[in-house]
């Protein structure tokens, strides 16, 4: 390795050294995908839930949206589900993960994905995790949502049963660095 | 807007500024995008960042509450004060000083290489040269002062800066040109 590179890896060094300064952030997560009532039968579910779990470990606030009162928040002001998502993502989540496998997250994934390059000029990084057999076909999602978060953001093809959460955390924990979200507000 | 079961408004997405504060405290003296330019080598993962008119305002911003101070107003070089290093707590301190203390250290390494090119133009009388007495008296890092007036750099400072940035002028994409390193006169 040069001495330029070794310069390099040694300053990519620093953004650990500073974890410890930088760790008590406020940072938002979304997390979307196949609801936790199914986290025993569905694999994407139960990934959904670990990396819930392990976020938290990691004093991440994790907002689940259907999980937490949505439904019944939706019913008592008659708001739609795509437009409270929308504008919580704009104004507060520093991070979208995305696991794409249910038919509210496809739908979730095409309205986010659009906002995430046009909208909300990428001050929200997006991790997109989708089922690796998909990863080879010519279609709509592979060529339009999963592209765009591909060049604005992460995709990862996976086996959701086996899929390494600790890269996620890493890249999540880096950002915290960067980007938090400020004000004394709860979001539990 | 209510979401969760409750949550209290008044959040929103911020950039760090202790980073920026951070990033010029291991270049000092600086120029704003020579500091983004840095974070962005430590974050290479990161890819959005603040423009450079937010990094003006807040340069701006510190210069006005007496944060920096500027050092060169042509290149728009800017150092801590004793001030700035209140702000930051002790871990970020102590993390400024440890990357700035290993930086100059690659940068000293990277000097003691430079002889090959440089023999060149050794003949004759001693070099009262930055790099020469550099190379004397070590490179030590450049404290803050604990007042705006003492952020002028001394010598040893100046000599200290200009091999900082003779490293790093080789892997960061944007960089003023080398001999605009802080010496005294330009102050």
């Amino acid at each position: 390795m040069s001495k330029k590179n070794n310069l390099k890896k040694s300053v990519e060094k620093f953004a650990n050294d500073l974890e410890g300064a930088f760790e008590n952030r406020r940072f938002v997560v979304f997390l979307c995908g196949p609801t936790l009532d199914l986290a025993c039968e569905d694999k994407a579910a139960a990934l959904r839930k670990c990396i819930k779990d392990e976020l938290e470990a990691e004093d991440f606030d994790v907002v689940l949206g259907e999980d937490d009162g949505l439904e019944m928040l939706r019913k008592k002001f008659s708001g739609m589900a795509h437009d409270n998502e929308l504008q919580f993502i704009q104004a507060h989540s520093n991070a979208v993960v995305l696991i794409a496998s249910s038919a509210g997250s496809f739908c979730e994934l095409g309205l986010f994905s659009h906002q995430h390059v046009h909208a909300n000029a990428r001050r929200t990084d997006f991790i997109l995790i989708m089922d690796e057999t998909f990863k080879n076909e010519v279609s709509y999602m592979n060529e339009g949502p999963a592209k765009a978060i591909e060049i604005f953001g992460q995709l990862v093809h996976c086996d959701f049963s086996a899929f390494d959460t600790g890269a996620l955390i890493n890249r999540l924990k880096t950002r915290r660095h960067v980007w938090f979200t400020s004000g004394t507000g709860s979001f539990t | 807007m209510v979401y969760k079961r409750y949550w209290i408004l008044h959040v929103s997405i911020q950039f760090n500024d202790q980073l920026l504060l951070w990033g010029l405290g291991v270049l000092q003296p600086a120029a704003p995008q020579e500091v983004l330019s840095f974070l962005k080598l430590v974050y290479p993962t990161v890819e959005q960042w603040p423009d450079e008119l937010y990094l003006n305002d807040c340069f701006s911003h510190w210069e006005t509450s007496n944060y920096i101070v500027v050092l060169n107003k042509k290149y728009s070089m800017y150092s801590l004060t004793g001030l700035a290093n209140m702000r930051m707590d002790v871990k970020l301190r102590r993390q400024r000083d440890k990357a700035r203390i290993s930086l100059l250290r690659a940068a000293y390494d990277a000097s003691l290489r430079l002889p090959g090119g440089m023999d060149q133009d050794l003949g004759g009388a001693s070099p009262s040269s930055e790099i020469s007495s550099t190379l004397q008296e070590g490179s030590r890092p450049v404290g803050s002062g604990s007042k705006p007036s003492r952020t002028e750099p001394t010598r040893r400072g100046s000599q200290s800066n200009l091999v900082l940035r003779l490293a790093l002028i080789s892997i960061l994409p944007v960089f003023l040109p080398f001999n605009t390193a802080i010496v005294p006169s330009q102050l």
